[in-house]
């Protein structure tokens, strides 16, 4: 009896570890179920996060597209084009909107900009390589524009007409100004310079104004002074004869 | 009786003119049902896809709806003001 005692004993602390190992398999299997699913679920979440995302930036088109300048809506046309077609998502597209806005604001020419984001765009450009690549042209753009700034400068003739990195030569000293954004849709620079003309104007009168009522302060301390000296003069002339009068009157006397 | 027809007819001409005018100042159905969506996506995003469900539209109709409302200047400027005026 004590024999198969012993023996059970035996059997059951070999059987142990074996059983032991099973249950831990058993519990890696089910650990490793429940990973997937909760993955699975993530994913999904994801994917509805995404269509979100997609939906959010699609519905600021109008609004981006109403942003920018008739020509440059063209431009933006090209892009959406490529959205379109499934080439680009709705968060890139407002983003190179923006830059398009953006460029609309500093004044340089978005002219080309959908061809070069298209050609991007079909080279297989996407996400931040893309925004790299427009950065870079963007800097160019920009360059170029001081550039023309600067050259204008140097010529000192000619409207400076810094819009879309043109010079449009003409009369008048070449400041290359920039406007804001609706005086621009409006009426283009012209506004501006105007409004720059006024304010000179009114300098200058406020300047000749000043300097008028100085010389007029000057003109009456002048005359003050004049007054003074007469008065002095009258004076001394009073005297004098104060003088000979009473000395006319001791030589009477002796 | 050639005169009544030819008034009549005029007539016919111009209430169908006054309500083509009047169809085309009104905003359409498609707008209303993109300004209603994109309002919710902008203040309930979570509820987005609910809403497009609601107005029986996939993601990809409301996209290309969108789309063709940016290339349009008159709808885009319609959808602003509609937009602006569901905000208030």
């Amino acid at each position: 009896m004590k024999k198969l005692l012993l023996l059970l004993l035996a059997v059951f602390i070999i059987a142990l570890p074996v059983f032991a190992e099973e249950s831990e398999k058993a519990i890696e299997e089910s650990k490793s179920q429940l990973e997937k699913t909760i993955s699975s679920d993530a994913d999904v979440k994801d994917e509805k996060q995404e269509q979100i995302d997609e939906l959010r930036f699609i519905s600021q088109l109008p609004a981006k597209m109403q942003e920018l300048l008739a020509e440059s809506k063209e431009e933006a046309k090209k892009v959406i084009y490529e959205l379109k077609q499934g080439h680009l998502k709705a968060q890139e597209t407002v983003a190179v909107m923006d830059t398009i806005r953006d460029n609309d604001k500093e004044g340089i020419s978005n002219e080309g900009m959908g061809e070069y984001v298209r050609e991007q765009v079909r080279s297989g450009k996407r996400g931040r390589e893309l925004s790299d690549s427009i950065k870079k042209e963007n800097s160019k753009r920009r360059e170029n524009k001081r550039h023309m700034k600067r050259e204008n400068k140097k010529d000192g003739s000619g409207e400076g007409n810094m819009h879309h990195g043109e010079n449009k030569g003409g009369k008048g000293k070449g400041k290359g100004k920039d406007c804001d954004e609706e005086t621009r849709k409006k009426h283009g620079c012209k506004e501006e310079v105007k409004k720059e003309s006024k304010e000179s104007t009114q300098t200058q009168r406020r300047v000749f104004e000043m300097e008028k009522t100085a010389a007029g302060e000057e003109a009456s301390e002048t005359d003050e002074i004049k007054g003074e000296k007469k008065e002095g003069q009258a004076v001394e002339t009073k005297v004098l004869e104060m003088k000979k009068k009473s000395s006319g009157s001791r030589g009477g006397k002796r | 009786m050639k005169k009544l027809s030819v008034i009549i007819l005029i007539a016919v001409i111009v209430i169908f003119a006054a309500c083509a005018k009047v169809q085309t100042d009104k905003p359409s159905q498609e707008l209303l049902k993109a300004v209603e969506i994109s309002l919710v996506i902008e203040t309930d995003p979570d509820n987005a896809l609910s809403a497009l469900k609601e107005h029986s539209m996939s993601v990809d109709a409301y996209k290309d709806l969108m789309i063709k409302i940016s290339e349009d200047d008159k709808l885009s400027e319609q959808y602003i003001a509609l937009k602006e005026k569901q905000d208030i």
